[in-house]
């Protein structure tokens, strides 16, 4: 009801933009595996013996298979998931962690459908995607944040 | 830090799988598969590691896991996630894996099977390799 429909590329930017954040690249490929075609990112090798319709994301090691909106384009809230549980193993801790005024955790926020588009939601919050630089998060110490692997 | 014996061995974690031969009636002969358990709570049998799979709910996120022990530790973890017998998931990093199925993929698939198998490096020797199903909720 209401659901904006979100470009694929302005949700990975979107999602960049937030990881940027926490020093993280995400370097993220889509693959419609019904037309094998590339539509967002590096092509890359994908692993035999996925379906032959939906869609694949690639990050760095890992490849998912997206869910799907209502419209059949993959959904927003499965690739900021994905996004979401690669930064936890990245970083070593939670992501992304809302804060309250004194800097202390009050949650995990997680990706949600919101009535204008795809948004990291708990605690009361509720931000777009992209926009996690104007809620209080969880700072970790400078020898907590991993920098990005290159594997 | 870990260290792997010399004599790199191959421990296999057959889970949910584990043949058993039983004689029936002193005549016949017939292998068997232990019953596939549910997603719920299922907890591998294993003296290698921890390796789960929990579903809190039918047509909830599963969440699953595998944590070999510090002796099967390495330094390439490969994972294959199938679901209703198709691939679900990929993955090849550096750290023992672990992930999720959607709660909407669990919500189609229900009944069907999810497998979850999988092995580990060390350098280029096998150390470790693990394969655990069960049926969704």
């Amino acid at each position: 009801m209401g659901q904006q429909h979100i470009s694929l590329h302005d949700v990975l930017g979107a999602i960049a933009a937030d990881l940027a954040l926490v020093g993280l690249d995400f370097d993220a490929g889509v693959l419609d595996l019904a037309r094998d075609e590339w539509i967002a990112g590096k092509p890359s090798a994908v692993a035999d013996g996925f379906p032959r319709s939906g869609f694949v994301m690639v990050l760095r090691g890992l490849q998912t298979l997206l869910d799907t909106d209502a419209e059949g384009t993959p959904s927003a809230v499965s690739i900021a998931d994905i996004a979401s549980e690669w930064a936890m193993d990245e970083l070593g801790h939670g992501w992304p962690e809302l804060a309250d005024s004194e800097g202390d955790f009050v949650c995990l926020l997680q990706p949600a459908a919101g009535n204008s588009g795809p948004v990291w939601a708990g605690g009361g919050v509720s931000v777009p995607l992209g926009s996690l630089s104007t809620v209080p998060l969880v700072r970790a110490s400078a020898s907590d944040d991993a920098a990005p692997s290159d594997d | 830090m870990n260290t792997v014996s010399a004599v790199r061995r191959v421990a296999a974690v057959i889970v949910g799988a584990l043949l058993a031969t039983m004689t029936l009636g002193g005549c016949a002969s017939v292998e068997v598969s232990p019953p596939i358990s549910s997603c719920h709570s299922y907890k591998a049998p294993s003296s290698y590691g921890s390796f789960t799979i929990q579903q809190a709910a039918t047509g909830r996120a599963i969440q699953w896991g595998a944590y070999p022990n510090a002796s099967y530790s390495g330094t390439l973890y490969v994972v294959d996630v199938y679901v209703n017998g198709k691939r679900y998931d990929a993955k090849s990093q550096t750290y023992a894996p672990h992930g999720s199925v959607s709660a909407a993929t669990a919500a189609k698939n229900s009944g069907k099977i999810m497998n979850v198998s999988g092995y580990v490096t060390y350098g280029k020797q096998v150390v470790l390799e693990f394969s655990m199903q069960c049926r969704i909720m």
